[in-house]
């Protein structure tokens, strides 16, 4: 019996199409549908896949955005709690995972992430072996480690959103100071995506102009304008909006976006994210912990480490006398 | 001493603080905010302003967009309690208001929204006299109706969303079930937003191919594809996606983007929009319901006159009772 579609359309081609921008965005919580709008509306994929493991928000989430196809050239949506639909992505975008409670720091959040990922990770590598992860959970330094071990990609394609965001928070408020736009106010924050950031104000510069040339004092605590304020005020965003709305979201989105574009686009664009630095080990001990807490020497590697003062890191018994990295291998992986 | 700013920067005159091209949105809930993400990724407006009475909320959700800035390219984000906020502003958005329950219909919402109409549309005109208002708050006809009557603009300047939304759906359920994007299927759902809304089955069309030629009982009940369920599925979308996700935003937001496209850059497209029926089809009290209107840089210029036979025009009378029903007897 003739159906309209088959009154209507003649069938060309044999073959399947190929996706050469697959995105596929783990997590439909704020964040990730932040992302996930974000994306179509700059028209960056061929198509979008959503995983989640609440099917019913999953699913809600997925019908709203088909329904607005019309109004973008919007690619194919699709939906699953199973993973095989994320086959093949460009790129996979992790929003999965705990969120910040209010006063929590995103350190506390590490070990109830750890344990979602050993679950989330083998299954997106399975069945994109060739992709690239974004990694946007926090605490963000932290899971883009713990990806890259679980993934056992090569470093390059396993990226932490770091300190894309601040770096953007930074230059904002640094434009509403000088009453320009924030894209003429070219600054860098780097380290760790969280407190312990480190603003380099050296660099800080608006048309190659460098500010510490204007105040040589900028940044310090002689600073009579007190620039560092600007550092702080990026500090302390993430945990205001979570005050005010119980959780950032547009933000975040944004600055995910232009980091999928400088990578789906081959840009070749420089910006502060979160990789492999060169010794690892060390980086991961000169974190702020190594400030908050009083040192010892880790059994395992010989290190100085960090021992925390206060409660449990984990559930499982962990033995304080190692440092996070190495006691993140123990536990997890060894 | 002077500042890192004064060595910087050298003042030829002073900033103009006058933007071309405001948007106010009323009401930073899931809806209103999906209108501004949508809005400033578009590029739409050199100045967005946000107005709520939840204040923290408000300057959470200011706050997230301004961070990032970067990104785009509206310069200026504001937000406040206070309707000044809004001033000179060429479009407001009202998405305020008590939010659908799960199995609530748009009706029953009325008399809660109608009260918080009458608080905010009077300020809304006093800032902003010369601005288009666009009602998104349901039921969106009625409230536009409403909003019409309080704030004494010209009728071609107050629009409801209307049925801009059960449109892009139609269209999008039937490129699934052709395999064609949403962008190629054309097709019209005009009415009550809501779930008297009338499908023109008559001008559903695919590269000008009607669909009703190829097959003649296409959106009937003995029709057997069954495309009459489509716009079943239309009316049952919202509730749906309600009780899956607590509420809807993104499509809706996008709608809206669409809309304020159409005015900003006086496109002259065709929406179907909720404008002032009376007079049409056999119309005779002061109604909005959603029918082809051109929208341009003064709200809806024009409308066109579309042919309904008769069975769409029962229908769509019947859609003018239902909402009559309710709106004769409401105070305000």
């Amino acid at each position: 019996m003739a159906t309209v579609k088959s009154e209507l359309i003649k069938n060309f081609a044999e073959e399947e199409a190929i996706h050469h921008n697959k995105i596929s965005i783990v997590g439909t919580g704020s964040v990730g549908v932040a992302c996930a709008i974000s994306i179509l509306l700059k028209g960056l994929s061929d198509e979008l896949v959503l995983v989640d493991v609440d099917e019913g928000k999953l699913k809600g989430e997925t019908m709203d955005l088909q329904h607005g196809s019309p109004f973008m050239k919007m690619p194919n949506i699709v939906s699953s709690k199973d993973y095989l639909v994320t086959a093949n992505s460009n790129l996979v975008i992790i929003t999965a995972g705990a969120r910040q409670k209010k006063g929590e720091t995103r350190l506390d959040l590490v070990q109830r992430n750890v344990s979602i990922f050993k679950l989330m990770i083998p299954n997106i590598t399975q069945y994109s072996p060739h992709c690239k992860l974004l990694i946007v959970t926090n605490p963000v330094d932290i899971l883009t480690y713990v990806a890259w071990k679980l993934s056992a990609f090569p470093k390059n394609r396993v990226i932490g959103s770091g300190c894309n965001l601040d770096s953007a928070r930074f230059r904002y408020f640094i434009g509403q100071r000088l009453g320009i736009h924030s894209e003429s106010c070219h600054g860098l924050i780097l380290g760790e995506h969280g407190d312990s950031s480190v603003p380099v104000w050296s660099g800080v510069n608006i048309a190659g102009v460098p500010l510490k040339d204007l105040n040589p004092d900028i940044g310090t605590d002689k600073d009579p304008e007190q620039w560092e304020n600007v550092h702080k005020k990026v500090i302390s965003s993430g945990y205001e909006m979570v005050k005010m709305k119980g959780y950032t979201s547009w933000g975040i989105s944004l600055s995910v976006a232009d980091l999928t574009e400088s990578i789906l686009k081959n840009l070749r664009r420089v910006h502060p994210v979160s990789t492999l630095s060169k010794d690892w080990k060390k980086m991961l001990l000169t974190l702020k912990m190594r400030q908050l807490f009083p040192k010892e020497v880790c059994e395992r590697c010989g290190e100085e480490t960090p021992k925390p003062a206060h409660k449990q890191v984990c559930t499982s018994k962990p033995t304080w006398a190692m440092c996070l990295g190495c006691h993140i291998l123990k536990v997890q992986f060894l | 001493m002077s500042t890192v700013k004064e060595q910087l920067i050298e003042k030829l005159i002073e900033d103009d603080k006058n933007s071309q091209c405001k948007i106010t949105i009323v009401g930073t809930g899931a809806v209103g905010m999906a209108c501004a993400i949508s809005i400033l990724l578009k590029d739409l407006a050199d100045e967005l302003a946000l107005v709520d009475v939840a204040l923290d909320k408000l300057k959470g959700e200011m706050m997230d967009l301004q961070h990032g800035s970067l990104f785009f390219s509206t310069s200026k984000i504001t937000s406040g309690k206070d309707y000044s906020v809004s001033a000179n502003s060429r479009i407001v958005i009202v998405t305020a208001g008590a939010r659908q329950q799960e199995g609530e219909t748009r009706l029953t919402l009325v008399q809660r929204n109608v009260a918080i109409m009458k608080s905010i549309i009077p300020t809304i005109v006093h800032y902003s006299p010369d601005c288009k208002i666009l009602v998104v708050s349901n039921p969106v006809d009625i409230l536009t109706y409403i909003v019409w009557k309080i704030s004494g603009l010209p009728v071609t300047r107050v629009i409801g969303s209307g049925c801009n939304l059960d449109s892009a759906r139609f269209r999008y359920l039937i490129g699934e079930k052709l395999g064609v994007h949403p962008t190629s299927c054309h097709g019209w759902i005009i009415g009550e937003h809501g779930d008297s809304s009338v499908p023109l089955w008559s001008g559903v069309n695919v590269a000008g191919v009607a669909l009703k030629t190829l097959d003649p009982k296409l959106g009937t009940d003995s029709d057997k594809e069954h495309w009459k369920n489509i716009h079943k599925q239309v009316i049952q979308s919202a509730y749906e996606i309600i009780k899956l996700k607590g509420y809807t935003s993104w499509a809706i937001g996008l709608s809206v983007m669409d809309l304020v496209g159409s005015i900003l850059k006086n496109l002259r497209r065709v929406h179907p929009v909720s404008t002032m029926v009376k007079g049409l089809y056999g119309i005779k009290e002061e109604l909005f319901l959603s029918i082809p209107c051109v929208l341009g840089r003064n709200g809806v210029s024009d409308v066109v006159k579309i042919n309904l036979n008769s069975e769409e025009e029962a229908l769509f009378k019947k859609s003018a009772e239902t909402l009559w029903n309710i709106q004769k007897d409401l105070i305000f």
